[in-house]
């Protein structure tokens, strides 16, 4: 149970390499946050800094207010769960869990009550005396995190623990992390490269890329509103797509001009000018008959079926968007579409800023 | 031109059989899938298609033409293996233009050739660049622009975006779908994500541990399997499947009851009844549907704009594709309501058994 407070955090590597580049933020106590971001971003490189198995470059960690910067990994009572889960495959699962505890010299009874407690939670009970090696990865990784819980730490640390987990088994342990971090009230932060997580488990996400934190704010927030057009591109599946169009105040509105169809509009965004429209494919509305002068004409170039979703990829100039619709809707490549950007989902950006 | 045709194809790698008497047509111009779990056999197939592997039993015809015991060289295919090797001590250009220099192509062909295959591909800015300084997706491409530059009856790719990022991925796909529709040529490609499968091909062949489970039109097996392998294996996710059985009249589940009257169902028999995750209703009100019952939530996982939605009705589980702006919490007691139009029944007792629509 801790607040984490990162300040200023830098990691330069080889004098050159600025993997974690002047990071700052708070966790909350009791919350859980994701580090979101492509490999390469410094996510783990942070983590670790969390840990203290890396040392910063510069700026500052506290944990409750404390500073913890300078402290041994041993002293900072955080507990890591590792993307391959460790387990000692000449000890029982009782004995893995109980591990710590024992090093502690801690009482037989109180032991086997911890071990018993979390055994529960994490669906383990019935395995209790079983050998690892006979478990699958999912299993083995529940051990890891039960020995973490069983620590009873200031903060739990997970390095995309799912990531060599069979897909299958994933889904489930990833309710358990969700049950247990509900259950137990503590502090988690959760490094990973898979979006999908990041928005099923985090109550705040942290973006980050090329050791930069882009973005920190709720999964809602953060997929509504990303502050620059790489974070809107690299939530979704598809992300958010983006259009060049000239932006003017009118009429107490905004006139919007897009691949050569100008209207009116009420954008809720004061940026004017040449500007990047961005918007999200399940947003956007589509038709084969122009429905309003609010509707822009486009070429179908592509239709990517998804099961329960099309995928329409629509070509304005020599740029192209993609528009989700129910899997009862499609058209043939060639065919003339127009599509419309409903005001309340239009999120404007700089006409320079990169998209990926 | 380069219909592909295997007649009773049979591999094995010592005791253990890859492949087993596989008939199966692969049709020209059109992109096709091999979808099956790892194991299935796909890699063993595009191997002996390329003619690299022999097979033990059986003969493959290219356009009626058999190529059976035609070597590689012979057959005019393309390969591209999952795990590609650029040539280090090569540039991207050299190691585009390398398959052709080896067939002894003139050079101005060459260059011409390998031009235009990386401006479709979008890495013409990248000719001059050593592979290390590539990135994993841009690695990639020039793999795939190095099979394409070959001018190859056929393509063949083997789960070629594999060990990719998530959002390389989903562009990739695009990409994929949009040369083949473009340039018309036939391509075959392995993979065991059920999203490759549905987003890129025309044409699917479901494979399972070495056998043909069902081949068709993508869009039309995807929406009803005709086997119960396909159903439990084709999907993010899959379909739910329940065991239910048959008796007076009705087909019975611990968790609920659907009176149904069928000819052919035999009363006291067991069948599995399965449902796409995206025809799974949820609602906090009693709906009005063929099958009602109550349900907790116990994961709600966001893909996106959309979630699925993990639901447990004690022992048994059903999953629903729902869009992400639903508000379920993890506890809740919710209503599921399945319609008969979107349930498919299994004969449980064989996987090949013909598909029997309830409505």
């Amino acid at each position: 149970m801790a607040e984490v407070k990162i300040e200023h955090i830098t990691k330069v590597f080889g004098g050159t390499v600025r993997a974690v580049d002047d990071v700052s933020f708070v966790i909350e106590d009791r919350s859980v946050v994701c580090i979101l971001g492509p490999s390469g971003c410094g996510k783990t490189t942070l983590l670790r800094m969390i840990a203290g198995l890396e040392e910063p470059t510069s700026g500052r960690i506290y944990f409750d207010g404390r500073d913890i910067t300078d402290l041994d990994v041993r002293e900072r009572d955080v507990a890591m769960v590792f993307q391959f889960p460790a387990v000692y495959p000449h000890l029982d699962v009782w004995h893995n869990i109980a591990f710590p505890l024992i090093g502690q010299k801690m009482e037989r009874k109180l032991i086997d009550k911890k071990v018993r407690e979390v055994a529960e939670i994490l669906g383990l009970t019935d395995s209790l005396y079983e050998r690892p090696h006979a478990l699958d990865t999912g299993m083995k990784q529940k051990i890891s995190i039960c020995r973490a819980v069983v620590r009873d730490p200031m903060v739990f640390l997970f390095d995309e623990p799912l990531s060599n987990v069979d897909p299958n088994l994933r889904v489930d342990l990833k309710s358990t992390i969700k049950t247990l971090s509900k259950e137990l009230g503590q502090t988690f932060v959760y490094v990973t490269h898979d979006q999908s997580e990041a928005m099923t488990l985090a109550d705040r996400i942290a973006i980050m890329k090329d050791g930069k934190l882009l973005q920190y704010d709720t999964p809602d927030e953060v997929y509504d509103n990303p502050v620059n057009p790489f974070v809107g591109w690299f939530l979704g599946n598809p992300g958010m797509n983006f259009v060049r169009a000239v932006v003017q105040v009118a009429d107490g509105g905004t006139r919007v001009r897009v691949n050569g169809t100008e209207y009116q509009a009420n954008i809720p965004s004061d940026r004017t000018g040449e500007v990047l429209l961005a918007i999200r494919p399940e947003f956007i509305r589509i038709s084969s008959q122009r429905q309003g002068p609010n509707w822009i004409e486009g070429i179908c170039n592509l239709v990517e079926p998804m099961g329960g979703r099309n995928i329409v990829h629509v070509g304005m100039g020599d740029l192209f968007i993609r528009v989700k619709t129910p899997a009862d809707q499609t058209f043939s490549i060639g065919d003339t579409v127009y599509v419309h950007f409903p005001d309340n989902y239009v999120r404007l950006f700089d006409a320079n800023e990169a998209t990926a | 031109m380069s219909e592909i045709r295997l007649e009773g194809i049979s591999k094995r790698w010592g005791k253990k059989v890859a492949l087993s008497s596989v008939s199966l047509t692969i049709p020209e111009r059109r992109f096709t899938c091999l979808l099956g779990p790892p194991g299935a056999g796909k890699t063993t197939l595009l191997k002996i298609l390329a003619g690299l592997v022999r097979p033990d039993a059986g003969q493959v015809f290219f356009a009626g033409r058999n190529v059976t015991k035609e070597p590689p060289r012979r057959r005019n295919v393309s390969i591209i293996a999952q795990d590609f090797a650029l040539y280090p001590h090569m540039n991207v250009y050299q190691n585009i233009a390398y398959p052709l220099r080896l067939k002894r192509v003139p050079k101005d062909e060459i260059d011409r050739r390998v031009r235009e295959v990386t401006a479709f591909l979008k890495i013409d800015h990248l000719l001059q660049r050593d592979p290390t300084q590539l990135s994993g997706g841009e690695q990639q491409r020039v793999a795939i622009s190095r099979g394409l530059v070959k001018d190859a009856d056929i393509y063949l790719f083997d789960e070629p975006l594999t060990n990719l990022d998530y959002k390389i991925r989903e562009d990739m796909r695009a990409e994929f779908r949009r040369i083949q529709q473009e340039t018309g040529q036939t391509i075959v490609y392995a993979t065991s994500d059920s999203i490759e499968a549905i987003s890129m091909s025309d044409h699917v062949v479901v494979l399972n541990q070495g056998h043909v489970v069902e081949t068709g039109n993508t869009v039309e097996v995807y929406q009803s399997p005709a086997a119960l392998f396909t159903a439990s294996f084709f999907g993010y996710p899959p379909m739910n499947l329940f065991q239910v059985k048959y008796e007076q009249g009705r087909l019975r589940h611990p968790c609920f009851e659907l009176p149904l009257s069928l000819d052919n169902l035999v009363s006291g028999r067991s069948y599995s009844l399965a449902v796409r995750p995206e025809h799974v209703g949820v609602s906090d009100e009693k709906p009005e549907a063929d099958v009602v019952f109550q349900a907790q939530v116990h994961l709600v996982d966001v893909i996106g704009s959309d979630a699925i939605v993990y639901l447990r009705m004690g022992e048994f589980q059903i999953k629903a594709f729902v869009p992400k702006t639903a508000q379920l919490d993890i506890g809740e007691t919710v209503w599921v309501g399945l319609n008969k139009v979107h349930l498919f029944l299994y004969d449980s007792d064989s996987l090949h058994t013909d598909l029997c629509e309830v409505s």
